[in-house]
C-alpha cells in the first residue's frame, strides 16, 4: 500500500521510491472510502494469470493511495505500455480494446459489489502518487459526498427503441392537422396536390418526431421517478437488430432495495403496441454518476 | 433483475465503453499527467480509439443474439 498520511504541516507522506521511478506509473481505477476494503481483494488482482497475457499490468496487485476518508485504487504499470503507440498496437491487436475496458471493470466491479466507488474512465495513469494526492487533496470533501450519495445504488443503462414506421402510421391516423391535409389531397387539383403533398410529408415527420421525443421524455421521467439520479445520453445513429431507431439512451441510479419496482417500470414503458422496445443492462458501478455534479466545486 | 445480476459476468461491451470511456470521476490533476517526455494516453484515448476503425466492429460482434449478453428486453 502506498501510504498516504498526512503529518502536522498537512503535507502528504509517502514512499520516496514512488517520485523517483520514472518508469512506472500508477494506473488509476477509481476512489473508495479508506479503510474498508480488504487487503486480500487487493492483493487477489495481483495473482498470476498464466490463460491470458498481461492488460493493464494486472500482474502487479492493487495498491491504495490514501488521504483522509478517501482512498485512490491503483496498480503500478509501465508508463512505455501507455504511450500513443504503444497503445494503438494493443488496440490493434484481437480484441485488445474488448480485454483493455473489461479489465478495466473487472476491478471496478469486484470494489463496487463491496462499497460504493467513483470509477474512473479508462486510461487514466498518474506519474506518482504524489499526483494522485495533489488531485484527491481540494476535491476531498466533494469527493466524499458523493460517495455516500452512490450508497447502496447501482446504475443501470436503458435503451429505448421505437418502431417508427408504426409509430408514424399511429400518427397519422391521430393527427387532425395530417387528417385534413389528407382530407384536403383528396380533393385538390394536380397542382396543389403537389403542394399538400409536401406539406403533408412534412406535417407527418413533425408529428413523428414529436410523438418519438414525447415517448423518450415520459420514459425518462417514469424510471426518473424511480432512482436517486437520472441522467439522458446523446443517442446515436444506429438501430437494434431490428432496425428500430434508439429514442433514449439513459443511465439511472437505482437503490438496491427498489430494483424490483424499477424493473416493473421498466416493462410497463416498453409497451409493444405503442411500437416500443426496451433493452437495459446492469447493474454496473457508477460510472455516468461519478462526474462532479453541477454546482459542486472539485 | 436477479436473471440480469447472475449474467453481469458478460456485460454488454457497448454499454460499457459507453460507459468507461465517455464517464468517470474527474480530477483536476488529470490534465497534467505526461512525465518524463512520456506521452500518456488519457485524454487523446478517445481520439485514438476511434480513427483505428475498431468500435464498428466491437459494436457489431457486441450484438446481443451473437454474443448471448445481458441485455434483457
Amino acid at each position: 500500500m502506498v501510504h498516504a498520511e498526512v503529518d502536522a504541516r498537512n503535507q502528504p507522506q509517502y514512499a520516496a521510491t514512488d517520485v523517483v521511478d520514472v518508469t512506472h506509473g500508477w494506473y488509476f481505477y477509481g476512489i473508495t472510502e479508506r479503510g474498508s476494503l480488504a487487503p486480500s481483494l487487493l492483493a487477489s488482482f495481483g495473482a498470476s494469470k498464466n490463460d491470458r497475457p498481461s492488460v493493464l499490468g494486472d500482474e502487479s496487485p492493487l495498491q491504495l493511495v490514501e488521504l483522509f476518508g478517501l482512498a485512490a485504487v491503483v496498480r503500478r504499470v509501465l508508463l512505455d505500455d501507455f504511450r500513443p503507440t504503444a497503445f494503438r498496437d494493443r488496440l490493434h491487436n484481437d480484441n485488445g480494446l474488448e480485454a483493455l475496458v473489461r479489465c478495466h471493470n473487472d476491478v471496478v466491479e469486484a470494489i463496487h459489489a463491496r462499497q460504493p466507488i467513483l470509477p474512473s474512465k479508462l486510461g487514466v495513469v498518474y506519474a506518482n502518487a504524489d499526483d494522485i494526492l495533489c488531485a484527491l487533496r481540494p476535491a476531498h470533501d466533494a469527493l466524499l459526498r458523493r460517495l455516500h450519495r452512490l450508497q447502496g445504488c447501482d446504475e443501470w443503462a436503458i435503451h429505448l427503441y421505437a418502431d417508427e414506421e408504426r409509430i408514424r402510421g399511429r400518427v397519422a391516423d391521430a393527427e387532425p392537422a395530417v387528417n385534413k391535409l389528407r382530407n384536403e389531397l383528396a380533393l385538390a387539383r394536380p397542382g396543389r396536390a403537389y403542394f399538400l403533398e409536401q406539406q403533408l410529408r412534412d406535417e407527418l415527420r413533425a408529428a413523428t418526431e414529436q410523438a418519438l421525443l414525447t415517448h423518450a421524455e415520459r420514459t425518462f421521467d417514469r424510471l426518473s421517478s424511480f432512482s436517486v439520479d437520472a441522467l439522458a445520453s446523446p443517442t446515436k445513429p444506429r438501430t437494434d437488430a431490428t432496425e428500430h431507431l434508439e429514442i433514449l439512451r439513459a443511465s439511472f441510479l437505482v437503490p438496491r432495495d427498489i430494483i424490483q419496482q424499477f424493473e416493473t417500470e421498466v416493462q410497463l414503458c416498453c409497451d409493444d403496441s405503442e411500437g416500443l422496445r426496451c433493452e437495459y443492462t446492469g447493474p454496473w458501478p457508477a460510472y455516468s454518476f461519478a462526474a462532479q455534479e453541477d454546482g459542486e466545486t472539485v | 433483475m436477479k436473471e440480469a445480476v447472475a449474467r453481469m459476468q458478460e456485460v454488454t461491451l457497448l454499454d460499457l465503453l459507453d460507459r468507461i470511456i465517455d464517464q468517470g470521476v474527474i480530477l483536476a490533476g488529470d490534465v497534467t499527467l505526461s512525465v518524463a517526455d512520456v506521452d500518456l494516453i488519457y485524454l487523446g484515448l478517445r481520439f485514438l480509439v476511434a480513427p483505428v476503425g475498431r468500435l464498428p466492429e466491437i459494436m457489431t460482434r457486441a450484438r446481443p443474439a451473437d454474443r448471448g449478453e445481458v441485455v434483457r428486453e
